[in-house]
């Protein structure tokens, strides 16, 4: 510690009289945290000393006064410049931080606590813990679609599903770390209780995972909307039934609270007023009474209404302004008439009232600043806002690239197999939370299938998205033959397949099978339909879909319909058409770009064979030249084999298959010339397709409808690893073959 | 070979770099040898080398091997090189093939250590940024820990178990669910 003496900030200026350090840090303490932000550059010493708990402790304290209250602006206004606001009593609205970090709008679901606040992004945008003083934003790992969340047909009790979740955020002093908790719960109409519960929490800056509570929840129903209360070192749950559910964050022990006598559950919410966990219910947007309770002592748990508005007897032009879907209390606001209560409502307004609820004052509506007009609306528009320098906490990304070790094994674990990894996530804290991160996932997937024999695995059912490895099938198990079934290559982990008149994107390394479903679905089985690809600079699987609005064979009339999106949004983006009509052949993905055979038979007539291309990262299509062969494309598939692209071809008279690859320079070349006569009936080249190639021996494995054998280009010989013995037509078996992969997007249908 | 053995020589009186372990060890090394390391090879278009590079989070056993490693696939590199750029018959394959055959070789016989040195390795190619070298570290200890028991794994490398029970029996549950 430096002398309180010691001259400092030695500007160059003599005269000036040098402050003592304390006397600096106690007016540094008073400034938004932005401007310390910016004296952190000043010199290390300083930046050390402001970046210090003791001084970040100092500043939370002194720069935030209660009788001056702050508000946070999370509204998307006429106006909206991609920013959240703040805004106090007599001040202008000031930008603070951009809103881009979720997909959704950022609602505020809880009080600053230190001055983080826990939001949400709307639409499935994911939860993030910010401090919007500093701009510092935490995503919440598994946040966006919960796994916990996630419906899957096969899956058994040992793992319920949940529908409902609730979450909060504490600060436990003891330890001094910020702990994010989440209650997932899955209701029961009849008792307005839940069946199962499941509490989860997420301590900040540690290198860990979500994990359950000791103790298990009681079974009570939470709902999104209703997050948890932090107050007096416990979490707050409003359950369904008025109930609360109290979380001590220190101990993490469950207890429960009984709402006031009276209390009628009727839009209901909870916060926090004058230091007192505060329950409002009543109606928002009708002339219903609406009541403020407060819990005077916690400890005895006696109520104590606050108020009880009637909004009656406000003047008609002020009811009009504040009627609203959502409103609640932000906090105690003195003016010179004495004590009184702000609001905030959906359309993010402001007002105060007296303590009996009458004489509404506006404090602020945003149409006549930077935010412009709002909308009303049910969900928060708006918050209390703190000046705080109170970091959110590192990723786990950036915890792993700190450690030389972590990353150490960061580096080994991707080579393993999926299920391997998923078992040594039990070693420890840190590993678990580490196979977790979407990082180690797209590293895994890359790494995990280098130079691997090809996984080959069965489509048992592909509604439910169950699989079996072709080694299962031993003891006479056989794997069921289905008609009218595509299943793609795998892609970055992912295969895209068709069924019938619907599509589905699997995982079947991990058992993850989801639907996509089209409004213009035109119901014929056209395998061609989705192409699946992956874009390495989003990290995002992309899918593309195409079909025929109109189709004339006779005329050679047609007219595509497309359009693209990425796995884990929503949002379908049209796009426009390939210049020529696609096959029904199913497409492959080969460095970046989706390929679809051309269909001959329709469109402008060509005497070459053609190949329609999506880049994914420019998103347009090209045309190119397919190898120099009859282009029947009854008889040809597209595919990737040994990173190339390929074609292949087959003379039905011969009996062969010509395997073309494309080289670098666009030049197609024949790479494998297969011979299948001496395999009949086995392997007809007609129903005979390469799906991968064995990079250890270079042996092709072929898929021959009812037989799956290994073809070695050396000797022209088949080994066959599997074969149905009673052809049935239009039945066949279903091999996918498969990446060990992690990959499980969450796929909005 | 002899060729690019000569080409190496060549090299090496042209520029040497030298490497400093944290024990204060120094190694004489070709610029070409050095280069497989990114870290180096960045320091050196800084031009930051002189007067040695201080490698504080290498000892120097392990940096010892790791020069090893380096020397044996940067004559590699040098090696293919020549044969791409020259016409490339039959003979010439044959050389390349027994050469990435001695090289597979060289980097099984590289692999036999003990399991610290073989960790401290992985760190000192993360370190130097030596992609081959780090692959392949890596690449072994996966092999050997795959199949092992999370409690083996634990024993093996002195990782304290800090999962609660309820942790890990949920752990499980997600593993089992995944692969019903």
């Amino acid at each position: 510690m430096e002398g309180s003496s010691e001259p400092t900030m030695d500007d160059g200026n003599v005269d000036a009289p040098a402050l003592p350090t304390e006397v600096i840090t106690e007016i540094f303490a008073r400034l938004p945290a932005k401007s310390v932000g910016r004296f952190r550059c000043v010199s290390h010493a300083w930046c050390a000393r402001l970046t210090s708990p003791y001084f970040v402790d100092l500043h939370y304290r002194r720069a935030n006064r209660p009788e001056h209250p702050r508000l946070l602006l999370t509204a998307v206004g006429s106006d909206y410049d991609d920013y959240l606001h703040s805004w106090r009593p007599g001040g202008a609205v000031e930008k603070l931080m951009p809103d881009d970090f979720s997909d959704g709008i950022i609602v505020p679901l809880t009080k600053p606590c230190r001055g983080l606040v826990l939001v949400r992004g709307t639409g499935n945008g994911g939860y993030f813990v910010c401090n919007p003083s500093t701009g510092d934003v935490l995503a919440l790992p598994d946040s966006e679609a919960p796994q916990k969340m996630i419906w899957r047909p096969s899956r058994d009790l040992a793992m319920p599903f949940f529908v409902e979740v609730s979450y909060g955020l504490g600060y436990c002093t003891v330890r001094k770390e910020f702990k994010v908790v989440r209650l997932f719960c899955n209701p029961e109409g009849d008792t307005g209780m839940a069946e199962w519960t499941s509490c989860e929490v997420l301590v900040l800056d540690r290198p860990a995972y979500w994990r359950p509570t000791v103790e298990q929840p009681p079974l009570c129903w939470v709902e999104e909307e209703k997050p948890a209360v932090f107050l007096n070192g416990y979490l707050h749950f409003l359950c369904h039934d008025g109930g609360i559910v109290t979380f001590s964050i220190s101990d993490e022990t469950f207890g429960s609270l009984l709402p006031p006598s009276g209390f009628q559950n009727e839009a209901s919410l909870m916060t926090e007023l004058d230091g007192c966990l505060c329950m409002c219910y009543g109606q928002p947007d009708s002339d219903d009474l609406y009541h403020v309770v407060v819990l005077r002592d916690y400890k005895e748990v006696r109520w104590e209404t606050l108020c009880c508005i009637d909004r009656t007897t406000w003047p008609e032009s002020k009811r009009v302004l504040l009627n609203s879907l959502w409103m609640a209390p932000l906090g105690m606001y003195n003016s010179d008439g004495g004590q009184k209560i702000m609001f905030g409502t959906g359309g993010c307004k402001l007002f105060a009232v007296d303590i009996d609820g009458n004489a509404p004052q506006i404090l602020f509506t945003p149409d006549e600043t930077i935010i412009g007009s709002c909308e009303d609306d049910s969900i928060p528009a708006l918050g209390l806002y703190e000046e705080s320098l109170v970091p959110v906490g590192h990723t786990m990304e950036e915890m792993i690239s700190s450690s030389s070790t972590a990353e150490a094994w960061f580096d080994i674990l991707k080579w393993l197999p999926a299920r391997s990894v998923l078992e040594l996530s039990l070693v420890c804290r840190e590993w678990r939370a580490m196979v977790m991160t979407d990082h180690f996932v797209q590293s895994h997937v890359t790494h995990a299938n280098l130079n691997k024999s090809p996984r080959i695995m069965f489509i048992i059912d592909p509604r439910f998205g169950t699989y079996m490895d072709l080694e299962k099938f031993t003891d006479g198990r056989r794997p069921p033959l289905i008609s009218n079934l595509i299943c793609s290559q795998p892609v970055h982990g992912l295969n895209v397949g068709s069924c019938a008149s619907w599509d589905f994107i699997c995982n079947p390394a991990m058992g993850y099978c989801k639907h996509i479903s089209f409004d213009d679905n035109d119901g014929t089985f056209f395998s061609g339909r989705i192409g699946l690809g992956y874009d390495s600079e989003f990290k995002e699987h992309v899918v593309v879909h195409i079909t025929y609005r109109e189709k004339n064979l006779e005329t050679r009339y047609y007219e595509l319909e497309c359009k693209m999106r990425y796995v884990n949004r929503s949002q379908w983006h049209p796009l426009d058409p390939p210049a020529r009509p696609v096959a029904a052949t199913p497409p492959t993905f080969v460095n970046g770009k989706i390929y679809w055979m051309v269909d001959s038979n329709i469109g402008p007539v060509s005497t070459t064979c053609e190949i329609v291309a999506f880049d994914v990262q420019t998103q347009e299509f090209e045309v190119m030249p397919g190898p120099p062969c009859s282009h029947d494309t009854r008889h040809m598939t597209i595919l990737q084999l040994q990173d190339a692209l390929c074609v292949t071809c087959s003379d039905q008279s011969l009996n062969t298959i010509d395997v073309w690859t494309m080289k670098k320079c666009g030049l197609w070349l024949i790479e494998y010339h297969i011979d299948l006569q001496k395999f009949l009936p086995d392997y007809l080249s007609e129903n005979t397709t390469p799906l991968a190639v064995d990079p250890k021996d270079g042996r092709i494995l072929l898929h021959g409808g009812w037989s799956l054998g290994y073809y070695d280009p050396k000797t022209a010989e088949i080994e066959t690893i599997y074969t149905e013995d009673i052809p049935v037509h239009g039945l066949k078996l279903c091999p996918i073959i498969c990446h060990e992969s992690l990959v499980w997007p969450f796929c909005p249908s | 070979m002899a060729s690019a053995g000569s080409g190496d020589e060549k090299a090496a009186a042209a520029a040497m770099i030298t490497l400093i372990s944290s024990d204060n060890e120094k190694f004489e090394v070709t610029e070409a040898t050095a280069t497989l390391s990114q870290t180096i090879r960045h320091m050196i278009e800084d031009g930051c080398t002189d007067g040695g590079v201080p490698l504080p989070n290498v000892t120097s056993k392990i940096l010892a091997r790791v020069i090893e490693y380096c020397k044996k696939h940067a004559t590699a590199a040098a090696g293919e090189e020549g044969s791409s750029s020259s016409f490339s018959d039959a003979a010439f394959l044959e050389v390349d093939r027994a050469f990435l055959e001695e090289l597979e070789e060289f980097d099984d016989a590289f692999l036999e250590v003990d399991r610290a040195t073989l960790f401290d390795l992985i760190l000192a190619a993360n370190y130097l940024d030596i992609k081959g070298l780090l692959n392949l570290t890596c690449q072994k200890v996966a092999d050997s820990v795959k199949g092992k028991t999370p409690e083996q794994i634990r024993e093996m490398y002195n990782i304290v178990n800090d999962l609660t029970p309820e942790e890990e029996a949920e752990i499980r549950r997600e593993t089992q669910w995944a692969f019903e």
